[in-house]
């Protein structure tokens, strides 16, 4: 047992329960919030792995950003009252049936795969140097083209994302 | 660092100038406003045919950009497909654009981007190429689904769209992740030579080989993951349905083929039962719902999700003797060419009587514009497979790479299905022909011009290739 184990089932023990009250949660501002804490859990997962970067992202992107919109997007919209209908027992069942068979999936998956005995112990000095040298790099193993796909994959969010917010969009409507 | 040879970045021409030319247009909307109608389409049609030009005369082919693009006879084709399309659907597509008021530029750049990403993928020599392939073309696609926002289904359509391609894209990502576990690197070569020495009875690598088949699976609309594309089909634009259905669709199959086949071709006993599987599945579920429909949108919906089937046959056979790649990228074609032109005529027709894409739209189509008839006629013969269209020497190579890969009994559902498949066909021309236009109609107004004389030329293409199918097969034999 290392010393970081405890940690990873506290954390995980935590995830699952906030899971839980996130899917379960008929009000969709704590579900929101309980997912901010899964989402930070996630990144609790990262730190025990030694990916502060990703931690990092995580905490930034997710919780600083994708929660705060999702918490400003139910503000805006009638956002508490959707959720007054109940899903039908059977919707209910083949959903939990389907997670379920999802999570014996995958915990199958990671029971009877032997895992490489040793990971390649080679400490990364400065790993947000190395990935940035990566996605920059056009040389080996670098990924600039995927990078620059990337560039092309943001305009079309924008173009599309614009276009689904102006009023009345295909048809000229008076702003009121 | 690297030196410029290995850029390589003449052979990425082609990709380069369709994004350019999106760029463009996005351009050209913002200084010319409303007068820019127009140049949003010639700037689209000058880009997409210097891109077919530098695809079928390429400057350079190879890896490109260190392996993360490849440049091969499966991206020549697979282009060649995308970019046929794109040409058909500008050439036919303006009156409809006209019609329905869909916002030209809008809809121009982001067919472009889509095709862009469409042909990122199709040259993708690293999964992350193809993630991000995939990711380009797919949400270009869903605000596609949504330009006709308004109107009913529509909205539903682009909603439905994006939901199930982003779960398709969550199983797509955790079987990359899975694989790259396993193998330790994300370039397709280097993940097909790993595996000649790595033990494939492994289950992360089968887990993960399946979960990004099952990721692959929804984005081609394969049974049992079909369920949305007849109604996102139904309710988004006749425009956008016939490119998501075809270039997309042949985007999907090549990427498929490229990551299954030779990548993952070591472990081809992990995924080759479920392809088998669903392509059976496929093949009856799609053929036997397409039976049912009222609507020629949704039974070209299913029609599709059949011939989805049918290619299946030809990666299954492609897994065993590499050499069979050629009778998937053959098909795509005029798979392609067929459905574009059918939904583009089908919307047309459609308009001028109920509006609804009815099959019943078709009644008395041959006494009002017998050229229409003749034209729809050839189309759903080749879809059924008739001699002498290319639909038939398609499905001929398919089928026959089936029965020398061992699949016999799926070769035989297969061509049972087809003969299904013929009482749908034939009922949309038993209807153009033997029925009358149903009373009250509105007088026939000529098509639109351009439109017919594109479509025209598209199902002489399918016959020309029915007769002499070299003329494409020589170039995608060449992998």
């Amino acid at each position: 047992m290392r010393p970081s184990d405890p940690f990873f089932y506290l954390f995980a023990l935590l995830a699952l329960g906030l899971a839980r009250a996130c899917v379960c949660s008929q009000h969709l501002l704590r579900a929101t919030l309980y997912l901010a804490g899964v989402l930070f859990c996630g990144a609790a997962f990262y730190v025990i792995l030694d990916a502060e970067f990703l931690a990092g992202i995580q905490l930034l992107v997710y919780i600083g950003g994708i929660s705060v919109l999702l918490i400003f997007a139910i503000m805006l919209t009638r956002g508490p009252d959707l959720l007054k209908d109940r899903p039908s027992p059977l919707r209910r069942n083949l959903a939990l049936a389907l997670s379920l068979s999802f999570m014996g999936l995958c915990s199958f998956l990671v029971l009877r795969t032997d895992w490489p005995a040793a990971l390649p112990a080679e400490p990364h000095e400065n790993p947000v140097r190395d990935m940035g040298v990566r996605l920059l790099n056009p040389g080996e193993g670098g990924l600039l083209l995927p990078f620059e796909v990337i560039s092309v994959l943001l305009l079309c969010v924008a173009i599309a994302a614009i276009y689904l917010a102006r009023p009345g969009s295909g048809e000229e409507r008076p702003l009121s | 660092m690297s030196d410029a040879s290995s850029l390589n970045l003449l052979s990425l021409l082609p990709e380069m100038l369709v994004a350019l030319a999106g760029l463009l247009v996005i351009l050209a909307n913002a200084v010319g406003r409303d007068s820019a109608d127009g140049a949003h389409r010639w700037i689209s049609l000058l880009g997409v045919l210097s891109a077919l030009w530098f695809t079928l005369n390429p400057l350079a082919t190879g890896a490109a950009m260190s392996g993360t693009a490849v440049h091969d006879g499966l991206a020549m084709a697979g282009n060649t497909v995308i970019l046929a399309v794109l040409l058909l659907l500008l050439l036919g597509g303006e009156s409809y654009l006209k019609s329905r008021r869909i916002p030209l530029a809008e809809y121009h750049s982001l067919s472009l981007f889509a095709a862009t990403g469409m042909m990122s993928l199709v040259s993708a020599g690293d999964l992350v190429t193809v993630f991000m392939g995939i990711e380009v073309l797919s949400i270009s696609l869903y605000c596609m689904a949504a330009l006709l926002n308004e109107e009913e289904g529509g909205r539903e359509a682009a909603l439905k769209y994006f939901l199930t391609g982003s779960f398709a894209s969550g199983f797509l990502l955790f079987g990359m992740a899975l694989v790259f576990g396993f193998t330790g690197t994300t370039n397709l070569d280097a993940i097909a030579h790993s595996l000649t020495s790595l033990d494939t009875d492994n289950w992360m690598l089968i887990g993960g080989a399946l979960l990004m088949l099952i990721g692959f699976l929804f984005k081609v609309s394969v049974a049992p993951f079909h369920n949305w594309a007849p109604d996102v089909y139904d309710g988004s634009p006749a425009i956008v349905t016939a490119f998501m259905s075809t270039a997309a669709k042949a985007a999907a199959f090549t990427g498929l083929a490229r990551v299954f086949v030779p990548a993952l071709g070591e472990a081809a006993d992990a995924w080759i039962p479920m392809l088998a599987l669903c392509a059976a599945l496929t093949m009856i579920l799609g053929n036997f719902s397409a039976l049912v429909q009222d609507s020629f949108k949704r039974m070209l919906a299913y029609s599709g999700v059949a011939h989805a089937g049918y290619l299946l046959l030809g990666i299954l056979a492609a897994s065993s003797d590499s050499a069979h790649m050629a009778s998937v990228l053959f098909y795509l074609l005029p798979y392609a060419l067929i459905n574009g032109v059918l939904f583009l005529v089908g919307a047309a027709i459609s308009r001028q009587r109920s509006g609804k894409n009815l099959l019943d739209d078709f009644k008395g189509l041959a006494a009002d514009s017998p050229l229409l008839a003749i034209l729809i006629t050839v189309c759903l013969l080749a879809l059924a497979g008739i001699p002498p269209t290319a639909g038939f020497v398609g499905k001929f190579y398919l089928f026959m790479g089936a029965v020398d890969a061992g699949h016999v009994g799926l070769a035989c559902l297969g061509i049972l299905t087809s003969v299904v498949s013929v009482y749908f066909y034939l009922r949309v021309i038993v209807y153009a022909w033997f029925h009358k236009a149903p009373a009250g109609s509105a007088p026939w107004t000529p098509l639109d011009g351009g439109l017919v004389l594109v479509t025209g030329l598209s199902a002489l293409l399918l016959l020309v290739l029915g007769v002499w199918p070299n003329l494409w097969l020589s170039i995608t034999a060449t992998i």
